[in-house]
């Protein structure tokens, strides 16, 4: 065929990279869609849905490898998980606490707020305490 | 000398630094503005000459395919809005034409008419938009500027129709949802009436343009062998002299019904794709004049069916769902379960704005399909840079790569 269509020399690649089925005498067998050092060919019936074992770490195996895998945890699936204890998201929002810090649930609320040196122009930063609230609708 | 991989130092597939030649590999993207996405091109250079290329794709991969065979027919078509992102609704329709060629259900005339509109709207979006890029990429940032205020009428008359600007999932398997709004045929009459001029303009600025000469003349010439060979489609085949066009050699919709030229030229060079798109959104314009007359006539002659009848399915419409105890029960399947299709598989493709776009679909009566392969045209476009680039210079990539109109959406699936 490669006298015919040279287009089969991508076309074969992506069907040994999805099913691992190899073809005879193709100069470059390599994997096309996929990362070269993959283990598993995606499409596949046997091949689960989320992904293996192997996809699941591949990114830490590979950058920090095996043993940083506890140190890290697994990825995070649900992109709209909300998780109470951790602080980095500001879900305990006034009861922050540094990550690797027991969490007891009695921390006091911190009234610490961010505010440049010396103010930003034109802006001004509201006090709670002395400002006064207006309820009077005759005003 | 093999290189040694580690953790920390990268792997390049097939390739040793320390070389005895004087070739010098030049890693090209994967963030290159001009790689239309994330394109990688490893170029073994000669000086500035290209000895060889080795165009490495798959950042952009999400397993369409993989994710298709986990999903019910409906669900899955606003995913293949993200695959040629530029004109989403051409890979909606591709994928419901499939589906309904597997049923086989009949689309009512008006829902044919809406979506011819819908496929040349996107048509000239698309093609618009590789202009603008293009010309970007080329260095004629005026281009750029016009193009993209064009598109911008045509974006807000697709926003005016399904809501949404880039991902339309403006269609659906056995029709559309939607008639079209009150003033899209109006907007589209003013557009359409100016449309001539502005390509006029284009061309006057890009023509004669001694510098736009160069970079396209000559450049990246793809021979027609080479074309077949490479399995190219559209406009990269058109271009290299053969006269092909799903729209006319197997008539989907109305197309047959509509006239409209095939331009095609013999040269094969970047300057031949370029006057070919110019030409295709002269054609577009046409066959969109001709689907207003049609649709007019339709509202004359009291077509108002907008969806297939096809009980087992389809869904009823919605007033029917409303009132009645039957088609909402219908309906409710169809929605948990996903339709059932007869057991057997299909190939349907579409002419979409970049190639031949099929769809293949293998079906064993469960409301998942067993297999759905994508045929990409801007994939096999991506193969034909092995051997189209080497003997050009860096400066002639940027141009070779842009008149190939390859997005990556696509190419990764």
């Amino acid at each position: 065929m490669l006298n015919h269509f040279l287009e089969v020399l991508i076309g074969l690649r992506e069907m040994y990279d999805m099913f691992g089925i190899v073809a005879n005498n193709h100069p470059f067998m390599k994997r096309i869609l996929m990362p070269y050092d993959w283990q598993g060919h995606p499409l596949r019936k046997s091949y689960p849905l989320q992904g293996d074992e192997f996809a699941s770490w591949y990114e830490v195996d590979k950058i920090f490898g095996k043993e940083a895998r506890d140190l890290i945890g697994p990825e995070l699936r649900d992109s709209a998980e909300v998780n109470r204890y951790d602080s980095d998201r500001f879900a305990r929002l006034g009861y922050e606490t540094p990550r690797g810090v027991e969490i007891t649930g009695d921390e006091e609320k911190h009234t610490e707020s961010y505010q440049e040196d010396g103010g930003v122009f034109l802006i001004k930063k509201l006090n709670k305490e002395s400002s006064t609230v207006i309820d009077d609708p005759q005003r | 000398m093999a290189q040694v991989t580690n953790r920390l130092t990268p792997f390049f597939e097939n390739i040793t630094f320390d070389r005895d030649d004087n070739e010098l590999i030049l890693n090209f993207g994967p963030q290159h503005p001009s790689a239309h996405g994330q394109l990688r091109l490893m170029l073994h250079l000669q000086q500035e000459q290209i000895v060889k290329a080795h165009p490495d794709v798959g950042y952009l991969h999400r397993g369409m395919e993989k994710m298709a065979e986990n999903m019910i027919y409906n669900e899955f078509l606003p995913t293949t809005d993200r695959m040629d992102y530029i004109a989403s609704s051409a890979n909606n329709y591709g994928f419901a034409l499939a589906v309904e060629k597997l049923i086989g259900v009949e689309v009512p005339r008006r829902a044919k008419v809406i979506r011819m509109m819908i496929l040349e709207i996107n048509r000239l979006i698309s093609h618009l938009f590789w202009l603008a890029t293009t010309a970007l990429d080329i260095g004629a940032m005026t281009i750029f500027l016009y193009a993209f205020r064009e598109r911008e009428y045509l974006m807000d008359i697709m926003e005016g129709y399904c809501g949404a600007r880039l991902t339309h999932s403006s269609i659906r398997i056995g029709g559309v949802p939607l008639d079209i709004q009150d003033d899209f045929l109006h907007q589209l009459r003013v557009f359409l009436n100016k449309l001539p001029q502005n390509i006029k303009d284009y061309e006057d600025l890009l023509d004669e343009n001694r510098i736009w000469r160069m970079r396209m003349e000559d450049v990246g010439v793809v021979s027609k062998e080479m074309a077949l060979s490479w399995g190219c489609s559209g406009p990269m085949l058109r271009a290299s002299g053969v006269a092909w066009d799903i729209r006319k050699e197997e008539p989907y919709e109305l197309y047959d019904e509509v006239e409209f030229r095939v331009p095609y030229s013999d040269k094969g060079d970047n300057f031949a794709r370029y006057r070919i798109y110019m030409e295709e959104m002269r054609e577009s314009a046409k066959i969109l004049y001709q689907c207003i007359d049609m649709y007019e006539k339709c509202v004359k002659d009291g077509e108002t069916e907008l969806m297939a009848h096809s009980p087992r399915y389809i869904s009823a419409p919605k007033l029917d769902i409303m009132t009645q105890n039957y088609s909402l029960m219908q309906h409710f399947v169809l929605v948990t379960q996903g339709m059932r299709p007869p057991v057997g598989e299909v190939y349907a493709a579409t002419e979409s704005p970049k190639g031949e776009l099929g769809f293949y679909i293998n079906s064993q009566g469960d409301p998942y399909p067993y297999r759905l392969k994508l045929r990409a045209p801007s994939f096999w476009h991506t193969g034909i840079l092995t051997d189209l680039l080497p003997g050009h210079y860096i400066p002639d990539v940027v141009s070779i790569i842009g008149t190939t109109n390859i997005v990556f959406g696509e190419v990764d699936r």
